[in-house]
């Protein structure tokens, strides 16, 4: 009913033509490589090497080791040196493994390749942990804990619909391993049980959807939907209401559905044929502020540093250097960070002056809320303290998916003032 | 090499306040062509050139008082100037004048509009009332006979249905041409066809919602149906009510005003609601020639309550809206049943009158 609620979502120019066609480049790793101790916001990772320890690609390095166990694994093959704190795309300086790169490559797979055919479905979950598959869509939540235990799911939707504008590194991801895709999304279906899988991809890739529907002719269970060019189309809770027309409060699997990013599949299949874990990673590196934009193929752990480097390097000397994509990516105030397992893009702009003014009261923030918040009525009521609002204003609903400040036409922080508000609020609660 | 921070997102629309602003000035311009076509080819130049200068007049005067306003405040003039759109006000106000008021009343109702309409609250964002309603609001209260002597046009249709208790009679304007708008009034709000037109394309650039006209006259469409059944009046009688007095000009350029609506998609339902069944209460019962300019600055006070009322989460609080806008609409159609009652026993009691007293001639 978007007569009386708003549309709840908004096209955006992605400007995706800057690397949707063009061919991916492969970047070596430098001389060293660093492996942050970092998992979502959990820094509680048990180091299993110490300094002088020889390693070899996929050898596991550390394990977050709390309610979650997501191990990590080396992407080079060399020696450990000592760890340092560096910055880390969550706008963090955090502990990273240090590894010093000999160039040869040496494979050591952390774990022997399994047939999802044969397997049985706790198998293939401790497979896909011991694997440390997390969610490539950026989130880096541990896959296997969707697949725990008893689920009563229906439906699987694998999200390859990539909303943020400039990021094409799924598409460039999907586009190479389709065979792996609808492996690993057969054997996710095989671990939830449920009847069908929804393969969800934008409708203007007209002619990749026709090669999916081709392909998924021999399928039988999963089924290519094409879903509107929208933003945030991508984000879990729009894509269950746009595929499903179902609600739900917390998790989609209270109403039967898991969502998992089509990058995640592919990694997941990948590791269960040869037995290793994610290594490399596809990142798009886009935006006005570097010279040349393209997608690029790297082993994690590469320095931002070395891959703007490899792109031509920056257009000015003043710029904005955002780890992910431009709606939803932070502005890192360095280039020392390093690409980890579930980074996809580098999105570099001018650092272009914002004239704001004062709020219209125009509701368009309100109207493209993706969660049906009303931004302005929540950074007017932080404005004045006013707690008893800000309950019935559902502040923590907000996912900070930036559209309120992508819609002002008075250029204002919108996204910031309802953050400001979260803040208020968790402090008030104390 | 700098790498500056900035909270995310780091990406925008092209749309801004400024364009926007700039879509309306050119949409009223769109209007105030029309008026000066048509009052040169049916008055003359003179006419054309009286608009004109009336417009001139207003957005001078806005323009002016906001120059040393902002000198009093010690604020930056020019910066000031580009983020408040004083003409904006100045050009809603003189579309809403005839053709007739003194350069007098509308240079200070303009004045008065632009200071305590506008610049008192806080500016530009902050204003409670619709700062061109109040300035026309001020005209109707104490310049109401302030009107050049010189300047002749003929009756209003407005004036004309008002006059015969709002019914339609043989005397009526024809309904096309209150479409067309070919006939004399306040001058910008004479065309329903040009300003609906104006008003699609505003809503097409995303510049005014199309909610609030949208809602706006069908609602009085229909309330204005219910009063014309109950009256024996034929199906075209609410279309006289949509197309008369400034009934479109209000819904495309005041109504939506963003500033004095509420913020979300319900809240401005509910407003236009409000505003259609005042418009047409005001029409029906009270002593004023017209509802639509105090539907607007009443429906601007109760703003705030709706917002308060419709705060939450839109997805939870959608049922309850829904609710409230239809009860509110019910409200409307009791009320303008209670109109229909009220007129007729006024009636009756005036026809009772006549054969004790001979007065009637004069009072019907």
């Amino acid at each position: 009913m978007s007569f009386f609620t708003g549309s709840m979502r908004q096209h955006i120019d992605g400007h995706k033509e800057l690397t949707s066609k063009s061919t991916v480049k492969v970047v070596e790793a430098g001389n060293l490589v660093y492996i942050p101790l970092i998992n979502m916001d959990s820094t509680k990772v048990e180091v299993l090497v110490k300094e002088g320890d020889l390693v070899k690609v996929g050898t596991k390095v550390a394990i977050r080791n709390d309610h979650f166990k997501v191990p990590m694994f080396s992407s080079v093959s060399g020696v450990v040196k000592a760890n340092a704190k560096v910055m880390h795309t969550s706008l963090k300086p955090v502990e990273h493994i240090v590894i010093e790169n000999d160039g040869q490559y040496l494979q050591q797979a952390p774990l022997s390749p399994l047939d999802h055919k044969v397997a049985t479905k706790q198998e293939l979950v401790d497979f896909m942990m011991n694997a440390g598959i997390v969610g490539c869509g950026g989130a880096g939540f541990p896959t296997y804990i969707k697949y725990s235990g008893e689920c009563n799911i229906h439906t699987l939707i694998i999200n390859g619909v990539e909303c943020e504008p400039y990021l094409t590194s799924d598409y460039a991801m999907m586009h190479e391993n389709l065979d792996l895709m609808f492996t690993g999304i057969s054997a996710m279906l095989k671990m939830c049980g449920a009847k069908t899988a929804k393969l969800c991809i934008k409708v203007t890739k007209k002619e990749f959807i026709q090669q999916l529907k081709d392909m998924a002719t021999n399928y039988q269970n999963i089924e290519v939907v094409s879903v509107p060019d929208v933003y945030p189309m991508g984000w879990e809770r729009t894509l269950v209401s746009q595929v499903t027309k179902l609600k739900y409060e917390k998790l989609p699997s209270e109403v039967g559905i898991i969502v998992n990013n089509a990058t995640t599949a592919i990694e997941f299949a990948r590791a269960l044929s040869t037995g290793m874990p994610i290594i490399e990673k596809y990142v798009t590196v886009a935006g006005d502020g570097v010279k040349n934009c393209c997608n690029v193929k790297v082993k994690t752990g590469t320095k931002a540093s070395e891959i703007i480097e490899a792109c031509g390097g920056y257009t000015s000397e003043n710029v904005l250097l955002i780890a992910g994509g431009p709606m939803m990516g932070k502005t890192i105030t360095n280039d020392q960070f390093v690409i980890h397992s579930y980074a996809g893009a580098l999105t570099v702009l001018k650092n272009n002056p914002v004239v704001s003014m004062a709020c219209l009261r125009c509701g368009k923030c309100s109207d493209h809320c993706p969660s049906g918040l009303q931004p302005v009525r929540i950074v007017n009521a932080e404005k004045v303290k006013d707690i008893d609002s800000l309950v019935k204003l559902d502040v923590a609903s907000c996912v900070e998916c930036g559209l309120c400040t992508y819609m002002c036409p008075s250029k204002l922080d919108v996204t910031e003032g309802v953050r400001r508000a979260k803040r208020y609020m968790a402090l008030a609660k104390k | 090499m700098k790498f500056t921070f900035k909270p995310s997102p780091n990406f925008r629309q092209a749309q801004s306040t400024q364009s926007i602003m700039r879509d309306l000035t050119i949409g009223l311009l769109v209007i105030f062509g029309f008026t000066l076509t048509y009052y040169f080819t049916e008055y003359g130049a003179n006419y054309a050139l009286r608009a004109v200068s009336l417009m001139l007049t207003s957005v001078v005067c806005a323009t002016l008082t906001e120059v040393i306003f902002f000198k009093c405040m010690k604020q930056d003039i020019k910066l000031s100037l580009q983020t408040s759109f004083p003409w904006v006000t100045a050009i809603i106000l003189t579309l809403m004048c005839s053709i007739n008021v003194t350069y007098y009343a509308l240079a200070i109702s303009t004045i008065i509009a632009v200071v305590f309409g506008k610049l008192v609250f806080g500016g530009f964002g902050q204003n409670i009332f619709n700062p061109a309603a109040v300035g026309r609001s001020i005209i109707f209260a104490s310049f109401a006979g302030s009107v050049s002597a010189d300047v002749i046009t003929g009756a209003t249709p407005t004036a004309g249905l008002a006059g015969s208790n709002w019914l339609v009679t043989s005397s009526s304007e024809g309904l096309s041409n209150l479409f067309l708008g070919l006939y004399p009034g306040a001058m910008g709000e004479t065309s329903f066809l040009l300003i609906a037109l104006v008003g699609a394309f505003l809503a097409y650039r995303k510049v005014i919602d199309y909610r609030v006209p949208v809602t706006y006259i069908t609602t009085l469409f229909l309330l204005a149906t219910v009063y014309g059944m109950m009256n024996g009046q034929g199906i075209e009688y609410g279309l006289y009510h949509i197309a008369i007095g400034g009934a479109m000009f209000g819904a495309v350029f005041m109504m939506t005003d963003p500033v004095t609506n509420p913020t979300c998609a319900s809240g401005r339902i509910l407003f236009a609601v409000g505003c259609a069944i005042l418009t047409i209460v005001i029409r029906l019962k009270a002593n004023l020639p017209e509802g639509v300019l105090y539907s607007i600055l009443l429906m601007n006070m109760m703003t705030p309550t709706i917002e308060k009322f419709m705060d939450g989460k839109q997805t939870l609080t959608l049922k309850k809206n829904v609710i409230t806008i239809a009860i509110v609409f019910m409200f409307g159609i009791l009320s303008v049943v209670a109109c229909s009652f009220a007129n007729n026993a006024q009636a009756d009691e005036v026809v009772n009158n006549t054969n004790d007293t001979y007065e009637v001639s004069y009072r019907v």
